[in-house]
């Protein structure tokens, strides 16, 4: 008969019993679909706050790339193995109205030299370089101010608020601050287009290293703020179960 | 009497030249610039950027060319 070894629990001549319940599943092996299938359907506070966020988050309008809910080929160098993307924003995309205009400006500019010949002194060779130049310069223009747009990055994940600036051309800053630091966040949408368009800037102060954290001309600026609350609120209740990261 | 043209010309074709020289070094900043941002933030518009700053690099190349050969 096999004999017990742990000798603190159980003493010496115990014949070991055989479990009556099924054995504990292996930590190290997957969960079975089923199982998984029964986790799912629980009803816990978090999963409540992560249905709320999803019921928030879906009702926003979708505005050309500047609002991305949950996009599920972005990832950021940054990011942690575990951490969920929420919510990725640029700038409300009619702050780029006033480049691209400024741009339409520049490419039709040449036309006028028919009016005001002030190339003429020039051999016909250079005048078609100088057109040339400006042309080229004109789109490194517009690409430049489209790249600021496109790289200037506001990033909500389940754990963090993540701030991307490329300044110029060889200026890049990350910063950012984990939700259960958030203190307090403030929408602010002023001025004709902010509330014809619905974009404007988020306030967040918090208790980390860098204390402010201005989301600039994002779109739907309520919405966010509303998933940030969701966010701390889910933070607060994994604190409260232990199970904070 | 010296041609005075021909030097105000040349003159022309040097600063068109070094402003192209000028302008190929930004297309190769931007071309680094687009690199390393596409490294950092993975989005599904980034392989068309890139395609975008190595056509701009491309194009400055062609104006570099262009001033030396054709003024």
């Amino acid at each position: 008969m096999p004999r017990a070894t742990d000798l603190d629990n159980i003493a010496p001549d115990d014949p070991i019993t055989p479990p009556s319940e099924p054995p504990a599943q292996n930590l190290l092996s997957p969960p079975s679909p089923h199982h998984k299938k029964k986790k799912k359907n629980i009803s816990s506070p978090a999963n409540n706050i992560r249905e709320e966020i999803d019921k928030i988050l879906y009702g926003a309008k979708n505005s050309f790339g500047s609002f991305q809910i949950k996009p599920l080929n972005f990832v950021f160098s940054e990011q942690e193995k575990d951490e969920q993307i929420i919510l990725v924003m640029r700038q409300h995309w009619f702050t780029n109205v006033r480049w691209i205009l400024f741009t339409l400006l520049m490419v039709i500019a040449p036309l006028f030299l028919v009016y005001v010949p002030i190339l003429s002194f020039f051999p016909p060779r250079y005048q078609m370089v100088s057109v040339l130049f400006w042309y080229i310069i004109t789109f490194a223009f517009a690409f430049e101010q489209f790249l600021s747009w496109y790289f200037n990055l506001y990033i909500i994940t389940d754990e963090r608020v993540i701030d991307i600036d490329f300044v110029n051309l060889l200026n890049k800053r990350f910063s950012d601050a984990k939700i259960s630091f958030i203190q307090d966040v403030t929408s602010q949408i002023s001025g004709f287009s902010q509330t014809m368009f619905n974009y404007g800037n988020i306030l967040i102060q918090t208790a980390a290293e860098q204390t402010q954290f201005i989301f600039e001309k994002v779109p739907n600026p309520d919405i966010v703020t509303k998933v940030l609350q969701q966010l701390r609120q889910e933070e607060e209740q994994e604190a409260i179960e232990g199970r904070l990261r | 009497m010296p041609d005075f043209s021909a030097y105000i010309l040349l003159f022309q074709k040097i600063v068109f030249v070094i402003g192209a020289l000028i302008y190929l070094v930004f297309a190769i900043i931007i071309v680094r610039q687009v690199t390393t941002m596409t490294k950092n933030v993975n989005d599904s518009f980034n392989p068309f950027l890139i395609i975008f700053s190595y056509l701009h690099l491309i194009f400055a190349i062609f104006l570099v060319l262009l001033t030396l050969f054709v003024l």
